[in-house]
């Protein structure tokens, strides 16, 4: 599922209501969960604190250099 | 917390009205991934950006061995047991143990000796309480052996097994070394 830019142009008030801009404001959101091209990543301001528990942690990731005291 | 909508391509059609129902699921949807609702896609590797999860965002007390980069073999003290251990047992008796708690690849050594020089002292490392090093024998002062094994997972047990023959009285096995490229403990740089 690709990422669609949607123009200011294509939400004005004088611009119709078209079945593949309804589609790019379905498909969106799902494009941003999946990471695809093109589409805005999640910063570390978007995730809750304590959000991540060990089970969204992939094994055999963390690395010496993200050790912190 | 906001559900998850399916919207079909029939419902967003040319001939298909606007009707508030599909203007609330496309309102509501982004929320409802968000928080996680039941149905809504979950957030993949790649919709995170690099670095963003920081140590706030990550629980604590979540962190489990399985998680941490497995090691690989080096020359920095990921463990040691420094007492001799002894034994006067004519077969395979273990007489050290470490717990890992990384996987991974390790740099083991130990040092063998036979304590009367009219035997042999013999010893071999273990995992789990299988062979899976090289067999070591000694009939003199103590002589450090090293080999690089790997395939270990978190919370294996290393072991030291030794015997020896008659004559020899106990075989004595020190300063086992467990050792990794890089640690997550203090490492000693000067002594």
């Amino acid at each position: 599922m690709a990422w669609t830019n949607i123009l200011d142009a294509d939400i004005d008030g004088d611009s119709p209501i078209k079945p593949s801009l309804m589609e790019s404001l379905r498909d969106n959101s799902i494009s941003i969960a999946n990471g695809d091209a093109g589409a805005p990543q999640f910063q570390t301001n978007s995730i809750e604190d304590g959000a991540i528990t060990g089970d969204k942690i992939t094994n055999y990731t963390i690395q010496p250099a993200k050790w912190t005291w | 917390m906001a559900d998850w909508t399916d919207i079909t391509n029939a419902a967003l059609d040319g001939d298909s009205p606007g009707t508030q129902v599909l203007f609330e699921a496309l309102r509501d949807n982004p929320i409802a991934i968000a928080e996680g609702a039941p149905g809504a896609p979950k957030i993949q590797t790649a919709g995170i950006a690099n670095s963003a999860i920081t140590n706030d965002k990550i629980l604590d007390g979540t962190i489990s061995p399985a998680k941490l980069y497995p090691a690989a073999a080096g020359s920095l003290v990921d463990c040691v047991s420094f007492v001799v251990s002894a034994t006067g047992q004519s077969s395979y008796t273990k007489i050290k143990e470490i717990q890992l708690v990384r996987g991974g690849e390790y740099t083991i050594s130990f040092a063998l000796a036979v304590e009367i020089a009219r035997g042999a002292a013999y010893a071999k490392i273990y995992k789990n309480g299988v062979a899976v090093g090289t067999e070591r024998s000694n009939r003199t002062i103590y002589t450090t052996y090293t080999e690089t094994i790997s395939g270990w997972s978190p919370g294996d047990l290393l072991q030291i097994y030794a015997y020896t023959t008659i004559g020899g009285g106990s075989a004595l096995v020190k300063e086992l070394k467990v050792k990794a490229s890089f640690i997550y403990n203090g490492n000693v740089t000067l002594e």
